[in-house]
């Protein structure tokens, strides 16, 4: 994905001159990760979230300045802002119950084959993911789908880089641990048994 | 299903998720990881017989990072985009040119360009040092503050410090306070000032900041080091009154309250001193000589007494 950050930068360039078609390009670009955050977010209403943002963000395009990197951030941000609001609007709470989210961490070592192939559904990732306490979940998703690099990341959260290092790191743990509690992967004995 | 406030799809429907690629997205993938299943259980079976604990990522985090990332891209990424929603931003945007809203300022938070970016890290790291700075010349000047005015407590020197006014009674409580004040290790009077540094050990801090920022900046242009100056008879004397400050308070070992530790004193400030004395009348003739010396238990009293005043 970020090998069209450059591309990105060029229609954003454009389109800050005001060349339609070259707005529609960096939509094309952007609208996929943004909406994976928005889903990650706000879940079935990250569509309609993401409309209220590209308003703002067609609104403010000339104030942007940066390159196509930047501007995964900076639409990043609007995104951000406008889910917040959502969220803010809707009293929901943003994340899973306690409960709830015990019982998802539940498959163990021990889990059945039946509960492992739930585990390893994509409709259970995205519970996994919304199952992350918030600071994780947002740092896999604005560095995995949005593609931001750490600091990024961080300026889109107003938090250190470390902080979102440290937090993305944990989330993707997390995630492995539960996705990889019943499964192996094929690589690993044969690792093994060449180093010893 | 998607969302935080429940899942209203569940197993049943596909949901939000009715396009046909996404549900193809969603079918490959599962029978992806079906297939790692089967795949895993197999190895992992047989690996529990042989490897004997070896099994670093072992069978439970099995995954790397690289396959979770790919499963959240799965998840929730789709190709393509809504086509009506892109017309409807590309509208806003062309409303937004005609309205002339594409020249206005970029405000800080719009600016992402690379510089601005490398700007805000290089900002943080300049803010952290000029606060490490500011608490260590903040540090050194206090304990400067307190070094210097004990010394030149004379006419002129004492603005903060005034000398123990003569027709101040005796503090009563001055002999228990004796009592009260903990036999500690180290230097004169801890109790007395608590939250400062016994007056030798302000001047042997300073001079070892001296040491450290000697020549250098604008630190020499503070208040406390021209008054540290000032104490030392001039520039060109600092260092050897702090050489001769230092090798005093080394030998300074234990709880020496009025041990090697007082010849620090009157040695360091005689002159200062003499100024001192001249500006106290009467009874506190004793607490005026509360200067670098922690000679005799008798000062402390009189020396508590002003900053109790004080404060």
């Amino acid at each position: 994905m970020r090998a069209h950050d450059e591309e990105l930068g060029a229609a954003v360039a454009r389109a800050q001159q005001g060349d339609e078609a070259a707005f529609a390009v960096a939509y094309r670009l952007v609208q996929p990760g943004l909406l994976g955050y928005l889903r990650g977010l706000v879940g079935n209403d990250a569509e309609d979230v993401a409309s209220d943002a590209w308003l703002d963000i067609a609104r403010d395009l000339g104030r942007f300045k940066g390159d196509g990197a930047g501007f995964r951030g900076w639409t990043a941000t609007i995104a951000r802002h406008r889910a917040l609001d959502h969220l803010r609007r809707q009293r929901v709470r943003p994340r899973s119950s306690a409960l709830e989210q015990d019982v998802l961490e539940l498959p163990g070592p021990q889990s059945t084959h039946d509960q492992a192939l739930e585990a390893m559904s994509t409709e259970r990732a995205l519970e996994l993911v919304q199952g992350l306490p918030r600071d994780q979940a947002e740092a896999v998703l604005l560095r995995v789908v949005v593609g931001l690099d750490g600091p990024a990341a961080a300026r889109v959260l107003g938090k250190r880089p470390g902080a979102v290092r440290t937090a993305a790191y944990r989330g993707l743990k997390r995630l492995a641990g539960q996705l990889g509690a019943a499964s192996v992967t094929d690589e690993a004995p044969r690792t093994l048994g060449e180093s010893t | 299903m998607f969302s935080f406030a429940g899942r209203t799809g569940g197993a049943g429907g596909p949901g939000a998720l009715n396009r046909a690629d996404e549900r193809d997205v969603l079918v490959a993938l599962r029978g992806v990881w079906i297939e790692r299943i089967e795949q895993g259980r197999k190895t992992d079976m047989g690996e529990r017989q042989s490897d004997g604990g070896l099994s670093g990522r072992g069978s439970r985090h099995a995954l790397l990072d690289a396959e979770v990332e790919a499963l959240i891209v799965a998840s929730l990424m789709r190709d393509g985009v809504d086509a009506e929603a892109e017309q409807r931003a590309v509208a806003a945007f062309r409303a937004a040119r005609s309205a002339g809203a594409h020249r206005t300022r970029t405000r800080r938070r719009d600016d992402w360009s690379a510089r601005e970016r490398r700007y805000l890290g290089r900002s943080l790291r300049t803010t952290l040092s000029v606060l490490l700075a500011s608490l260590t010349l903040g540090g050194v000047a206090v304990a400067a503050i307190g070094a210097v005015d004990s010394s030149t407590d004379g006419p002129g020197g004492g603005r903060e410090h005034p000398p123990a006014p003569s027709s101040a009674p005796r503090d009563p409580s001055g002999m228990p306070s004796e009592g009260r004040r903990t036999p500690g290790p180290g230097t004169g009077s801890p109790s007395a000032r608590p939250d400062r540094p016994a007056p030798a050990q302000d001047t042997e801090a300073q001079c070892r900041a001296y040491r450290q920022v000697e020549g250098r900046g604008r630190a020499m242009d503070s208040t406390a080091w021209q008054r540290l100056v000032e104490v030392a008879g001039g520039e060109s004397s600092v260092t050897s009154y702090c050489a001769g400050q230092l090798a005093e308070a080394k030998p300074e070992p234990g709880p020496a309250r009025n041990g090697g530790a007082a010849a620090g004193g009157p040695d360091a400030n005689e002159g200062a001193n003499e100024g001192a004395n001249e500006g106290v009348s009467g009874s506190a003739n004793e607490g005026a000589d509360m200067g670098q010396n922690k000679s005799s238990g008798k000062n402390e009293p009189a020396q508590q007494q002003p900053d109790q005043r004080q404060r």
